[in-house]
């Protein structure tokens, strides 16, 4: 029951992520203002680092929370799925949490402003790492 | 394959969350009013610093901090355009020192002290350059490169009048709510620009 309620939390902190993504991405292609808490969006949407490889950030985030979405919705289908899928989430949450280190540490030492959205999804990144990372460890 | 009853919970959740989600758009994308121009009179603020035609039609004002990284970037283009479009545009530059940049202030004291000696725009461009420096406080060097009378140079920049001038832009900048910088206003309009290549096709198009 409890490893069934985290794998709904994945799966529910995922689309929070998805959501986020979207958002921001949307503001990118539209070139329309991002709400935000501080001025940090727009410091960091307009400096060179948003794009990486011709690919603006938050469509990174898009990519890895949706692949998190879906096997998190496959583990459902199966107790062979539910085994087979745990270890590829935890190893995209941790890919994820190396990108949100660099990007953290990117705005706050480099770019010198931190975007909201950036940093909720940072947060989300980790707690859905610390979540895989416990349901792996405590695996039968 | 058939679908376990947790599956059948998780498709009920994604279909409460985009419902959610289409709802919130649906409800928030009432097309916004077309924004109105402010005057000129109130961002061309007569002792700030200008340059090209000051009775061009197209006019672009820049609120700008030096220690902007975002800033630099545009910064080469903004001194294309002025160039190119001299006769066609008028460029007037404003200080937004954003308070998570500690040198931004003083970067901008030592632009307006080279101005009081006719080198803002000098002084500016060995700002951006030396970006990676300011913690250094290398204002007297960059005087120095530009030749100033630093004894008049170091007076200047502790002057309370070119703070107090560097603080009313600042405040003006709050009160229009920029949303950080670089923040542009062509032809009064404030203009959406996330990269160089924006701005360069939106003041195109104003001086044609």
């Amino acid at each position: 029951m409890m490893v069934c309620m985290r794998n709904r939390l994945l799966f529910i902190l995922s689309l929070v992520g998805i959501a986020i993504a979207v958002y921001v991405l949307q503001g990118f292609l539209r070139q329309a203002p991002i709400v935000c808490l501080n001025s940090g969006c727009e410091i960091v949407r307009k400096s060179p680092y948003s794009y990486l490889f011709g690919i603006p950030v938050p469509g990174y985030g898009l990519m890895g929370y949706t692949v998190i979405a879906i096997l998190t919705f496959l583990r459902t289908l199966s107790p062979k799925f539910h085994k087979q899928c745990l270890p590829w989430i935890v190893g995209i949450a941790s890919g994820g949490v190396a990108f949100v280190a660099w990007f953290t540490y990117m705005e706050l030492f480099v770019i010198r402003g931190v975007c909201t959205w950036c940093a909720i999804s940072a947060v989300n990144m980790v707690i859905i790492a610390s979540i895989a990372w416990n349901e792996y460890r405590n695996r039968k | 394959m058939k679908l376990t009853g947790e599956s059948k919970v998780l498709l009920s959740i994604l279909a409460v969350t985009v419902a959610i989600i289409g709802g919130a758009t649906f409800i928030f994308s009432k097309p916004p009013a077309p924004p109105k121009p402010i005057a000129r009179e109130e961002l061309v603020t007569a002792d700030s610093f200008q340059t090209g035609n000051a009775s061009a039609a197209a006019w672009l004002v820049e609120f700008s901090d030096f220690q902007c990284p975002a800033c630099r970037t545009f910064a080469p283009v903004v001194d294309e355009l002025v160039t190119k479009y001299s006769d066609k545009l008028l460029f007037v530059y404003r200080h937004y020192p954003l308070s998570q940049h500690a040198f931004a202030k003083p970067a901008a004291l030592a632009a307006e002290a080279a101005g009081e000696q006719g080198k803002f725009w000098e002084m500016g461009k060995l700002l951006f350059e030396n970006q990676d420096q300011l913690s250094t406080a290398p204002w007297g060097d960059l005087a120095d490169q530009l030749k100033l009378d630093r004894k008049k140079f170091d007076a200047a920049i502790n002057s309370d009048t070119l703070k107090t001038k560097v603080d009313r832009d600042e405040t003006d900048a709050i009160r229009l709510g920029l949303p950080g910088t670089p923040s542009f206003f062509l032809n009064g309009v404030m203009i959406t620009v996330a990269s160089p290549a924006d701005l360069k096709r939106a003041v195109e198009e104003a001086v044609r």
